[in-house]
């Protein structure tokens, strides 16, 4: 072999084995940092978690000062204590954050190039309320990748819940990568009696937009309101849009009995989901008329048609096992009774 | 004919092929390390509220029982105590030993149900369905063997919910796994599919079916198989993840959104890598059609598995594994530089028959050529030791940033040794075991070639 191909063969494994040393150095400098960081954490938290739970209860501690060591940590367990708590615990512990100077820290935790760093401080900044971060949340909520923006969310509804909700709302219906089981729990944890005016208006805005995904992303956020106060808004909807993905959502969103006739109509749309949400909708909100309806949906081509059928039969007023059982034996249609006898017998055995 | 011409040409041939080896390692390396950070970002959910608000989407757990009762039956209580809102479990009793339908009927005071399940994939004959009026999320079916996918099909079209996750009985799970499989579902709605790395329980502590502390296992074997784990799932599969090509789900965890399972026609039967020949499917059918997807990779385990501690199981494995690899990749060619095949078909496709599928050929061959060389004279000393210091370090190189990758991302093995332990390792493991796989590998790309009946039996798989 030429020796131009041994040198290279050389070279290469040269390289190679440099390269071996430099990340086995990486991953020695990394573990000793973390196990460096391991105890850190464990020292603080065996120090701080009981003052900090001493403070939320009592606020009488006296507390000693906040080593610079310690200050990252405490500011998490501290945002971490907050969370659960309300009322008068919540300002105690503000206080509590205010008398240590972790409010300066976070600040400076704010500015950090850290992602970890800037979301703990987002966080804690959030909970003291801090009213002049308002505008640089409201640009990170629309700008930011999905955890930083959903973070400033939060943080800014905190601080100024009405504009928070309002900016929340708008940008939710917009973002697709702001996962709606986040949004829910975020808005959950407003008032109800603040949600649902905006959340109505978002939705009939997205609607004089033509924006039917927007529209149909916010009726997801149904849950989060009191049903009456959004009840004019999904009626809107349902009057107004054709879009298949809208109405599937507004017919989850039906909450009263008198938009019955919306679900009864939807029964028979062209699309499989749509009567899906349809046949859901008559189980919450139907009565002894809707028996027919759901009956002839048994044998809808579509099985999960004919399995919200059945159990929106089960779920209407009066009915009961052997009223079902006798549907069951007037139906021609095999799969209409296989479905049937399976939902009633799923049912007795839950 | 010049027989010095020749052996000069093979020799620059191996010396490509170990070059682009090496480039192809450090760019998959980068990708993870581009991967890594983006999912810990998404493992800070301290500073947010946990998403248990009902919208995370109901998940059908299938478990294809081919097990011993007592193993099925410990898995089943495990399963059962998974943190998360909203799921069911389905057995699927497919062809286990005499006595274990009973055994189940009577652990779980199971009742006989009528069913109404559509049959949207074809499978062996289900006997019957049966429920448990203990647990009311359990369900069992009973059905005529037909091995791991024909099971996992009868439990996809038994499943009732939007989400599907198929667990081998032997995977020990972590009480959160099901909720972190879930996250990519969440986070990007055209997710179709997600699976995890998988890790050697041998030396773990368990408790109650599940994962208590993580330790290393004491025999070689399994411990070889450990860093050869870490370079394999940190290394090889979450590496594809930015570029959207992660070249399979493991079959030991990996949940699907069952619609796209459905579509693509569930698992097939007559291959014995069902697993990476779905996930194969799934890539080239998206890809081929347009359609919008994803399939993710997750870097923190969720799943841990025995491995095979003695040579005959091991190799049985390898062997089934490389013939799985081979008809995947074959049965799904067209994938293969398809003008609309993107990273999938342009970059893993080929890397996967070059360095997967060929490489037990040409590195064996490539040990036998040095040798052979060196022995009748055609091959220097110098070249000689060049070459096997080049495979050797290229080997030690993978597994050690393979160990990186897990430092930034895990840090599982954390007790006192552990790290010197698995340096050891990724050292060791390149004198004789590597060598040993790849003969095994090299048999089983063997009998995939005469299509050889030899039925190879159904072991541990990651």
């Amino acid at each position: 072999m030429s020796d131009l191909r041994v040198a290279i063969a050389m070279w290469g494994a040269y390289a190679a084995l440099a390269t071996t040393l430099v990340l086995l150095a990486a991953v020695l400098a990394m573990r000793v940092r973390f196990l460096h960081r391991l105890t850190r954490e464990r020292d603080a938290a065996t120090f701080w978690i009981p003052l900090i739970a001493r403070c939320a209860e009592t606020g009488s501690t006296t507390l000693p000062p906040l080593p610079k060591k310690d200050a990252d940590d405490f500011v998490l367990l501290w945002c971490r204590a907050m969370d659960p708590l309300q009322g008068e615990a919540q300002d105690r512990l503000r206080d509590m954050a205010r008398h240590l100077g972790a409010d300066k820290h976070a600040r400076r935790m704010f500015e950090s190039r850290s992602l970890r760093r800037r979301l703990v401080a987002t966080a804690a900044l959030g909970h003291l309320g801090a009213q002049d971060l308002a505008a640089t949340l409201q640009t990170e909520i629309a700008s930011s990748p999905p955890m930083p923006s959903l973070v400033a969310a939060r943080a800014l509804i905190r601080i100024n819940p009405a504009a928070g909700v309002r900016t929340a709302l708008s940008v939710a219906a917009r973002r697709e990568d702001w996962p709606v089981p986040s949004v829910t729990t975020m808005f959950k944890e407003c008032p109800a009696e603040l949600i649902a005016p905006a959340l109505a208006s978002a939705i009939r805005l997205a609607i004089s937009r033509g924006d039917d995904h927007g529209v149909a992303r916010l009726l997801r956020l149904h849950v989060t309101a009191d049903a009456p106060a959004i009840r004019d808004a999904v009626r809107d909807v349902l009057a107004a849009c054709s879009d298949t993905e809208v109405l599937a959502a507004a017919l989850s969103a039906l909450s009263h009995p008198g938009d019955i006739a919306h679900a009864r109509r939807l029964l028979a749309h062209p699309e499989w989901f749509v009567r899906v949400a349809a046949a859901r909708a008559l189980g919450r909100l139907g009565d002894e008329n809707d028996v027919a309806r759901l009956t002839t949906a048994l044998r809808d081509s579509s099985w999960w048609v004919r399995r919200r059928a059945a159990q929106a039969l089960l779920l209407l007023p009066g009915m009961d096992a052997s009223k079902l059982a006798d549907i069951a034996s007037l139906q021609t249609d095999r799969y209409a009774a296989d479905m049937l006898r399976h939902t009633v017998a799923e049912r007795c055995v839950t | 004919m010049n027989w010095q011409a020749v052996a000069d040409a093979v020799a620059w041939f191996y010396l490509g092929y170990f070059a682009i080896l090496g480039v192809a390692s450090f760019l998959l390396h980068a990708c993870s390390l581009i991967e890594v950070p983006r999912q810990l970002e998404l493992g800070l959910p301290e500073l947010l509220p946990r998403p248990h608000s009902g919208y995370e989407p109901p998940v059908s757990v299938i478990v294809p029982a081919n097990a011993g009762r007592s193993r099925v039956i410990a898995s089943i209580h495990a399963l059962l105590r998974l943190e998360y809102p909203e799921f069911e479990v389905i057995v699927v009793n497919d062809g286990t030993s005499a006595g274990t339908l009973e055994a189940l009927i009577r652990e779980f005071s199971l009742v006989r149900f009528p069913g109404a399940d559509r049959r949207q994939i074809e499978t062996r004959h289900v006997h019957g369905a049966y429920r448990s009026s203990s647990y009311p999320n359990l369900r069992v079916l009973d059905k005529d063997s037909g091995g791991k996918a024909d099971a996992s099909n009868a439990g996809i079209n038994a499943a009732r919910y939007p989400l599907v996750c198929i667990v081998e009985p032997d995977s020990i799970l972590e009480r959160t796994s099901l909720r972190r499989a879930v996250m990519p579902f969440l986070s990007e709605r055209n997710t179709i599919a997600a699976g995890s790395c998988v890790r050697v329980a041998d030396g773990c502590e368990v408790r109650n079916g599940f994962i208590e502390e993580i330790g290393l296992p004491a025999k070689i074997l399994p411990m070889a198989q450990v860093v050869e784990y870490l370079r394999s799932f940190l290394f090889g599969r979450l590496g594809w993840a930015p570029m959207n090509s992660v070249p399979i789900v493991s079959g030991s965890f990996g949940v699907f959104r069952k619609e796209s399972i459905v579509a693509a026609g569930g698992y097939r039967q007559d291959t014995p890598g069902e697993d990476m020949e779905l996930v194969t499917r799934l890539h080239r059918l998206n890809r081929l059609s347009e359609r919008p997807y994803r399939i993710a990779f997750l870097v923190s385990p969720v799943c841990w598995k025995s491995a095979p501690a003695s040579p005959g199981v091991l190799r049985d494995q390898r062997i089934r594994w490389q013939r799985g690899l081979a008809e995947s990749l074959v049965r799904n060619r067209e994938l293969l530089f398809h003008r609309r095949g993107g990273a999938a078909g342009w970059l893993m496709f080929p890397f996967m028959v070059m360095f997967e599928l060929l490489s037990p050929l040409i590195e064996l061959s490539g040990y036998l050529f040095m040798i052979a060389g060196f022995a009748l004279g055609f091959v220097s000393a110098a070249a000689f030791w060049s070459f096997l210091l080049l495979v050797v370090s290229l080997g030690v190189l993978l597994s050690i940033s393979a160990l990186l990758l897990e430092e930034i991302s895990c840090h599982n093995y954390r007790r006192p040794g552990n790290l010197f332990a698995l340096v050891s390792m990724a050292i060791v493991e390149n004198f004789g075991y590597h060598q040993l796989v790849l003969w095994w590998r090299l048999q089983g790309l063997f009998q995939w070639a005469t299509r050889s009946a030899a039925r190879v039996p159904r072991i541990t798989d990651a």
